[in-house]
């Protein structure tokens, strides 16, 4: 008789943990889906290609004498530190940066690229000094990435990474 | 005795379990309609996909559309005729008041591309071309996802071999559906 209350009680113990179990695991859950990040959610675009970026680009390459300058760049020797022509990185340099407000723009490469290196900085032919070409760059939700071949060997190259 | 017992015990957890059952289902209901009844914020996609259409309209391949300028170098796109000449519409569908209230709002402006200056804009080139609900305005500069969503691109174009920057803003209210 004894014995068998104890197995009663212990079975009853048993429930009621595990119906606590429950309640508790059902709570914190709607607690998360209530309160958590699922509220304001944001769509945005995502892929590589901005149009206003590219018409930029084009219409870069298409004043004064910049095409004429970058079209006969072929590709050898890959030397980082041969820049662009001055007036062309001037250019450059006043342009794509205005196409964000300065707080949104994290980075901005442009240069000519040896189109038979594989990524790295040594296959930079000629750049424009706004920093490092660097694959590290080429990750995140928001850069814009831009090309156009100039010869068989090379293209001209635009990176611009926004704020996240 | 004993079989009526373990009857009366069955029957108790079958209740039990129904109970349970019915939580746990009320529970998942509940999370199911919380997760997918939020509403996505499209405006800002909105908003850019307007400027995408216009900067479409105003220029092709790094240069001003043929049709946006006449002979003598004047801007032939007015606030007037904007809308159409883009092939844009600020019809929307009839919700709350929305067919009383424009949900949207463009501006655009044209600046000479100035190097020294900190934007690269210089002196404006033409009229301001504003259409839509030009009330959206006044939100921009606050913030909170009860306001209208504002987007501000600017881009680099040649007219007639001379370097532009074009400014466009584009404002969506839309707030009922979006937050």
């Amino acid at each position: 008789m004894f014995n068998n209350r104890k197995a009663q009680v212990g079975e009853t113990v048993t429930w009621m943990v595990a119906t606590i179990a429950i309640i508790i695991i059902l709570v914190v859950s709607v607690l998360i889906v209530s309160i958590g990040p699922f509220k304001n959610r944001e769509f945005r675009e995502s892929g590589t290609s901005d149009l206003l970026i590219t018409k930029s680009f084009t219409g870069y390459l298409l004043t004064d004498d910049v095409w004429e300058n970058v079209k006969d760049k072929k590709g050898f020797p890959r030397d980082p530190k041969v820049k662009l022509e001055q007036s062309n990185m001037d250019l450059a340099i006043n342009i794509f940066p205005v196409l964000y407000s300065g707080n949104e723009l994290n980075y901005i490469w442009l240069g000519i690229v040896d189109s038979t290196c594989k990524f790295g900085s040594g296959c930079v032919v000629s750049q424009i000094p706004f920093g490092e070409r660097n694959k590290r760059n080429l990750v995140g939700k928001r850069f814009f990435y831009d090309n156009i071949k100039l010869n068989e060997n090379s293209f001209i190259e635009l990176v611009i990474k926004i704020k996240e | 005795m004993k079989k009526l017992n373990k009857r009366g015990t069955d029957k108790i957890i079958s209740v039990y379990w129904f109970v349970i059952l019915f939580i746990v289902a009320a529970a998942i209901v509940y999370m199911a309609a919380v997760f997918y009844g939020e509403p996505y914020n499209v405006r800002e996609t909105e908003a850019n996909i307007m400027i995408n259409q216009i900067a479409d309209c105003i220029s092709q391949g790094g240069k001003i559309q043929g049709n946006i300028i006449n002979a003598g170098g004047d801007l032939e796109l007015t606030s007037e005729n904007f809308l159409s000449r883009c092939h844009l519409t600020f019809n929307v569908e009839n919700f709350k008041n929305w067919k009383e209230q424009e949900q949207f709002c463009i501006e655009i402006n044209f600046y000479k591309f100035d190097k020294d200056a900190s934007d690269g804009l210089g002196v404006g080139f033409g009229n301001k071309i504003i259409s839509g609900n030009t009330n959206l305005k006044e939100f921009c500069e606050k913030n909170g996802k009860n306001f209208p969503v504002c987007v501000e691109r600017n881009f680099y174009v040649l007219v007639k071999e001379n370097p532009y920057i074009i400014k466009i803003k584009s404002i969506v209210r839309k707030t009922e559906k979006n937050v």
